[in-house]
């Protein structure tokens, strides 16, 4: 499903605060029980504030590029496969990098290896991502692990004029 | 200021969640006006829930461990140096590197150029990051200011990578 981002969070936490101020408005409630809910809905604020830092930096697996610039990757056989790129649908010098872990399986590793390589010789390597249908495509499931495989990434080298210097 | 994480964000929904259910209890709402709250309080957690993955994946601008075995650096316009690490904790690698954002420094882009020099050799690179003392500051440190505090982040040759176990 589509996720939201930040528009998501201040649009639910707008919400919040017109139930705080119908509350306030519409309740017969003593004064000191609204004083209290307007700081408890402060606090919610500062707490989910002082939450999110946490969350940032580790990989995802949601809202895949199409098209990616490998910056760098990293395999835990059997847990993951992390990969640090730059979202090319951006533009290729735009971007900040980000972090992405696909399933571990078997074919995605050797590819990775072999683009790696590449990139240890300096050649740029680019990637697109294209989802599986869940089905019973043989694709859809990784022979060794038996884990399901929801995307299919090919890596490809980029093109000289592509990637500036 | 420390952060709080999953943790935090479990509390604030179960504090929300109990503000919900006083309203039910000891306001003297219409039925039509509390089940509006509920299904306020209800959109906000499916809204929050699905805005937070896009959170993830970016770069993380505090929280550099003290340790860590560098992956990967990435140098973009003179601005910000991004580094992908992965935590050392007690001699264990963690298993999964995190992505950290830091603030552009000459100084800091020499040395993490210089580390990736030695990564592609084969070398595994260790990151430490420790208080910066002017009077010892060593050879091969890059110094940042984050906030207030000043810090010495050096990258040297792991001694001996076997001797870090994976988590």
């Amino acid at each position: 499903m589509q996720t939201i981002g930040f528009t998501g969070l201040v649009v639910a936490f707008g919400a919040l605060a017109v139930l705080l101020l119908s509350v306030c408005l519409y309740s017969t409630w003593q004064w000191w029980i609204k004083a209290a809910a307007t700081l408890g809905l402060l606090l919610l604020y500062v707490t989910a504030y002082l939450s999110m830092p946490p969350l940032l930096g580790w990989p995802t697996n949601h809202d895949l590029p199409k098209q990616f610039r490998l910056i760098a990757f990293s395999v835990e056989e059997n847990e993951g496969v992390y990969i640090w790129a730059n979202d090319l649908s951006k533009g290729v010098q735009i971007g900040t990098p980000r972090a992405y872990v696909f399933p571990y399986n078997k074919l995605l590793h050797e590819d990775i290896e072999i683009a790696g390589a590449k990139l240890r010789r300096g050649i740029n390597i680019i990637g697109e991502i294209s989802t599986i249908e869940p089905s019973s495509s043989p694709q859809s499931t990784d022979k060794k692990t038996g884990h399901k495989i929801a995307h299919t990434v090919t890596l490809l080298e980029a093109p000289e004029a592509l990637i500036p210097k | 200021m420390s952060s709080l994480g999953p943790a935090g964000l479990n509390m604030a929904y179960v504090v929300l969640a109990t503000f919900l259910l006083c309203l039910h209890l000891y306001a003297n709402w219409k039925w039509w006006a509390k089940a509006g709250a509920t299904l306020a309080v209800a959109i906000f957690y499916f809204v929050t829930y699905f805005s937070i993955p896009q959170m993830l994946g970016w770069p993380a601008g505090d929280g550099l461990p003290e340790k860590f075995r560098l992956i990967a650096y990435h140098v973009k316009d003179n601005k910000s140096i991004y580094l992908w690490a992965r935590t050392i904790q007690s001699g264990t690698v963690q298993s999964k590197p995190r992505a950290y954002v830091l603030p552009y420094t000459e100084s800091l882009r020499k040395a993490v150029a210089d580390a990736g020099q030695r990564m592609k050799t084969g070398l595994t690179i260790i990151g430490e990051v420790d208080e910066a003392k002017r009077s010892l500051q060593p050879k091969n440190a890059a110094t940042i200011t984050r906030r207030t505090e000043e810090l010495n982040i050096t990258f040297q040759d792991a001694p001996n990578a076997n001797n870090l176990t994976k988590d």
